[in-house]
């Protein structure tokens, strides 16, 4: 290391190595397994397309390895404030490497799929798009600590990017013919777009030092002098939100703990929630209006936002020098674990139904704007309305019931993922390449029915099995009553009841079922019970190491 | 009251190959302050975190208030005050919202008091513990941890980084905790003069093992430092009888060393010396002779 | 009540709160019948664990220097005051001359050569206009 940028450079490899190398094995890995599978079912071409969507997005993904090293809002690598090199080299640097290393991440799959495949994905176009992107967001997210600016600054840039594009590419609208044999057409980019790009990228590594030289300087308050009426705003805002402030109850733990959640992570939820909501009748006339498919994209997967950020901080861990764990403060407040638990997954379930409820009535208002030349309205009203009231309602309930089980279970990874993280992705990786190879088996005729049912059985006698165990070691340490193990098992049985009469009642046991199917059904009803006991013994095992 | 307030007994713990904890017993009861010293990274939070149930006791067993902290964390927590090394509290509170947030946890929460000392501290009760210098830090997890009068306070190094000014705030607290209701404290700290005066017994951890302990008096008692003078000049640290550390060169060395004294003169004797004076050694005298690099070598022997 | 408290000199704590508080008493900086600091508020003064200025107390009380008054405070032994004080008296200069010999001792003085120094110097201050023994405070 004989210049600051060689040591910059190393440093930054060292940051973001791991999470390199672990993203180009898995693309290379998910693109070979999905096109073979394709390719047996004669679908590569969408598998193709599919594929390269994938690449894309997950090649800019490099970025997070060096932003979630720390919590901070701003500028990452503000540890090199103090060293004596030049902003534009702190900031440059940092910059050429993400923009390099996002190409790369995409290029190497790339290649390997191409070579492995008859696709000709395309490698420079492409690539230098994603460049630029990485530039573009890093330099958002660089620019100012100010994270309202940050969001407000995100929209401009992509409004503007596709605004250029429209004009740029008329002829080209992403979304509505896509397959391979297309992508010689559309990734033709001509000097001018080479040159747009270029453009982009540098006036994103230009902007990214200014922020960073302010930041520097520690005189991060020019973003607000730049939009005085943004900051103004923003006082006014936390007024308000100082006048409408909820106070602690102190009346017991639970209370506090519901207040402390929801303030936590709670709010951010519904507030995700309104953001959708309001979010939704626009996309539906943008798509109505003009046929971008990222639109209607955008409204089938608004659902999935309050999920991803109610589930993503529910347990509230820490964050330090790049480690999640559970605080101290956390760890010794007075109040049993399975409450401790209990409280914020019932909090974070309640507040994504809440957004849900919002995301739904949004999607109702809208479909007023008659996408789908009149038919939805009433579609949907029919379909409802050919449930009966206690069907519908036994529905919801199973629903209810399993997504909290799903977002149980997404607790106990995540604890899990805090006690021992490297076990956990080997488990991860080691079940999702054995079942991978297992659908490989199955595709390519290697393995029969019985080899399946095998794997069926298994799984069916393991989940009671663990049930079992999980209960026993939950009472055992005296995280669960056996009061409340009690009222786990009268809910249970009714949520089986009810799993069995909707199964019946709809006559959904075709004879072709094998019994092992039968089996791992009747078994995976356990699954919330067991989820009961497993989050806080999960949590419990971090809480008391 | 025969119940002691703290009970550990046989406690060992490793991470990984390192051993943290061997074979570690801690008895205290009602009204004392604990002082726990040792160097860094010799067990003292390992040995506190037990206490508070962030650690399971693989081996041996530990009981606070008769209770296992792991088992029965209401019980055990909701009668104890706790500042950790790093002042850990949630970032995003005010400090009038953390103080609420405290007392729904503490049926024993006393609002005034905490008030009263938010009051002395001059703390702004609207600002977030985000924006909070470490000393201000330092003082809110201070009233935090005290407001409910808990039982056992426990401090794990509650002076380090501080100004002299936070420095008496925690002491006062402290002094407070035991005066008032004969509660009792558990704290460790580098700064050995601190311990001197404020702790009535002495835990000394080395290696995760418990070195020394007892009241400060006894300890005291127990080690003298002694000026010896030797006839002619010695090229290397003599080898007295009980020497713990000596330092010194020529002919004039000092030594920290304990057992009897008789045993040490006779010994400084032999080897043609003369004990000019002798005196109790300071808790940081003993510190570092028994701590002390020359140490490290000595027991592993 | 000034009280000095240092650790580095290997006396107890408690120690250098009886002698100073003895030395108070036998001195009349402190009267008999005078109430001294409870507890708290001397541990609070000192910076020490609160057990130490009880143990200081206890040891006062056996000595006859101090009463306690059930739930009323601590205060200075009526009765004592002057038979005591002159013992006491007695007591402190005596430490102060085991301590001069001890010193002398080792400086190859003897006992006469020091009688000689003392009367010299008495008859130096004695000129300096304050005939008073200016007593440095013992620990």
């Amino acid at each position: 290391m004989h210049t600051p940028t060689t040591a910059m450079l190393w440093e930054l490899w060292r940051l973001t190595r791991r999470g390199l190398a672990l993203q180009v094995s898995m693309s290379i890995l998910a693109g070979l397994s999905a096109l073979t599978v394709a390719g047996i079912y004669g679908a590569q071409d969408t598998a193709a397309t599919l594929m390269l969507m994938f690449l894309g997005l997950f090649s800019i993904t490099s970025l997070v390895s060096l932003k979630g090293r720390d919590s901070r809002v701003g500028f990452p690598l503000y540890l090199g404030y103090s060293r004596p090199v030049h902003t534009w080299v702190l900031a440059g640097v940092p910059m050429a490497y993400l923009a390099v290393s996002s190409a790369l991440a995409y290029l190497i799959p790339a290649v390997v799929l191409r070579t492995a495949f008859d696709i000709h994905f395309p490698l420079a176009p492409v690539a230098g798009v994603l460049a630029a992107v990485t530039v573009v967001i890093a330099a958002v997210s660089w620019w100012t600590r100010n994270k309202a600016i940050q969001v407000g600054g995100a929209y401009v840039v992509l409004g503007g990017t596709i605004l250029a594009y429209r004009t740029l590419h008329p002829e080209n609208l992403p979304g509505n013919d896509f397959p391979p044999a297309r992508w010689p057409e559309i990734f033709a980019f001509s000097l001018a777009d080479y040159g747009f790009i270029a453009m982009l990228g540098a006036a994103a590594i230009g902007v990214a030092i200014v922020g960073v030289e302010r930041q520097r300087r520690g005189d991060d308050t020019f973003t607000l002098r730049i939009a005085g009426g943004v900051g103004r705003c923003a006082t006014a805002l936390t007024r308000l939100v100082d006048a409408l402030r909820v106070s602690c109850p102190t009346a017991s733990p639970v209370r506090a703990q519901v207040w402390v959640e929801m303030k936590r992570g709670g709010q951010n939820v519904l507030a995700v929630g309104i953001m959708t909501a309001l979010a939704i009748p626009v996309l539906f006339s943008l798509w109505n209006a003009h046929g971008l498919g990222f639109a209607l994209l955008g409204t089938l997967l608004s659902p999935a936002v309050p999920v991803l950020v109610g589930v993503g901080s529910m347990l509230g861990f820490r964050r330090r020098h790049g480690v999640s764990d559970l605080s101290a403060f956390d760890a010794t407040l007075a109040v049993g674990t399975a409450r401790l638990v209990g409280v914020k997954l019932l909090v974070t379930v309640v507040c994504i139904f809440g957004a849900w409820a919002l995301i739904a009535t949004s999607f109702w208002i809208s479909l007023a704007l008659e996408p789908w030349g009149g038919r939805a309205r009433p579609g949907l009203v029919e379909f409802l309305g050919a449930m009966s009231g206690g069907r519908l309602v036994a529905s919801v309930t199973v629903f209810v019931i399993q997504f909290a089980a799903v977002v149980a279970s997404a607790a106990v990874v995540q604890t899990f993922f805090v006690l021992c993280a490297r076990r956990v992705v080997l488990a991860i990786l080691g079940v999702g390449l054995y079942s991978l190879a297992l659908a490989l088996a199955v595709a390519g005729g290697w393995a029969g029915a019985t080899f399946v049912e095998t794997h069926a059985w298994l799984v069916a006698a393991l989940i009671p099995m663990g049930t079992v165990y999980v209960f026993r070691q939950a009472l055992a340490d005296r995280i669960l009553t056996p009061r409340a193990t009690g009222a786990a098992l009268v809910m249970w049985a009714g949520f089986t009841a009810i799993c069995l009469a909707l199964l019946g009642d709809s006559g959904m046991r075709p004879p072709g079922v094998s019994q092992a199917l039968m089996a791992l059904m009747a078994s995976s009803t356990l699954v919330p019970l067991a989820a009961v006991a497993l989050a806080p013994w999960s949590f419990n095992l971090l809480r008391h190491r | 009251m025969t119940e002691h307030v703290v009970d550990v007994a046989g406690l060992s713990r490793r991470f990984g190959q390192k051993v943290a904890l061997d074979e570690v017993s801690f008895v205290a009861s009602a009204g004392r302050i604990y002082g726990l010293v040792g160097a860094n990274g010799a067990g003292k939070t390992t040995l506190i975190k037990h206490l508070l149930g962030l650690l399971r006791a693989k081996s041996g067993s530990v009981r606070v208030f008769g209770r296992d902290p792991v088992r029965d964390p209401v019980g055990v927590l909701r009668r104890v005050g706790y500042l950790s090394e790093e002042r850990e509290l949630p970032e995003w509170m005010r400090i009038d919202e953390l103080m609420r947030y405290t007392q729904a946890y503490h049926p024993s929460w006393d609002m005034g008091y905490a008030d009263d000392l938010l009051d002395t501290f001059n703390l702004d009760r609207a600002k977030k513990v985000k924006e909070l210098s470490k000393g201000m830090r330092a003082q809110t997890g201070l009233v935090a941890a005290v407001a409910h009068r808990p039982d056992l306070l426990i401090l794990d190094e509650p002076s380090t980084g501080l100004d002299a000014v936070v420095r008496k705030d925690i002491l006062d607290a402290i002094i407070r905790t035991v005066a008032d209701d004969g509660r009792t404290v558990i704290f460790s700290s580098h700064l050995l003069e601190e311990v001197e005066r404020m702790s009535d017994h002495v835990t000394m951890i080395h290696n995760g093992r418990v070195a020394l302990e007892g009241s400060v008096e006894s300890i005291r008692d127990a080690h003298q430092r002694s000026s010896v003078t030797f006839a002619e000049r010695l090229d290397e640290a003599p080898k007295i009888d009980g020497a713990l550390s000596t330092e010194g060169g020529g002919r004039s060395w000092s030594v920290v060393h304990n057992g009897s004294i008789e045993r040490f003169r006779q010994s400084v004797a032999q080897l043609g010396g003369e004990v000019v004076q002798s005196r109790d050694a300071t808790l940081e005298e003993i510190f570092i002779a028994r701590v002390g690099r020359g140490r490290l070598s000595a027991e592993a022997e | 009540m000034d009280i000095t408290i240092t650790v580095a000199d290997g006396v107890p704590i408690y120690r250098q709160i009886v002698n100073q508080i003895r030395y108070m008493v036998a001195s009349r900086l402190l009267e008999p019948g005078e109430e001294i600091p409870p507890i708290r508020t001397l541990a609070l003064q000192l910076k020490v664990t609160p057990n130490t200025i009880v143990k200081a107390y206890d040891e006062l009380e056996t000595a006859g220097i101090v009463r306690k008054r059930r739930g009323a405070g601590t205060y200075v032994s009526e009765e004592g005051a002057s038979p005591l004080a002159s013992r006491e008296r007695r007591r402190i200069i005596e430490q102060r001359v085991d301590a001069l010999l001890a010193e002398a001792h080792q400086l190859d003085f003897t006992a006469d050569d020091v009688l000689g120094v003392f009367r010299r110097r008495q008859a130096e201050m004695g000129r300096k206009a304050n005939p008073k023994l200016s007593m440095e405070k013992e620990r």
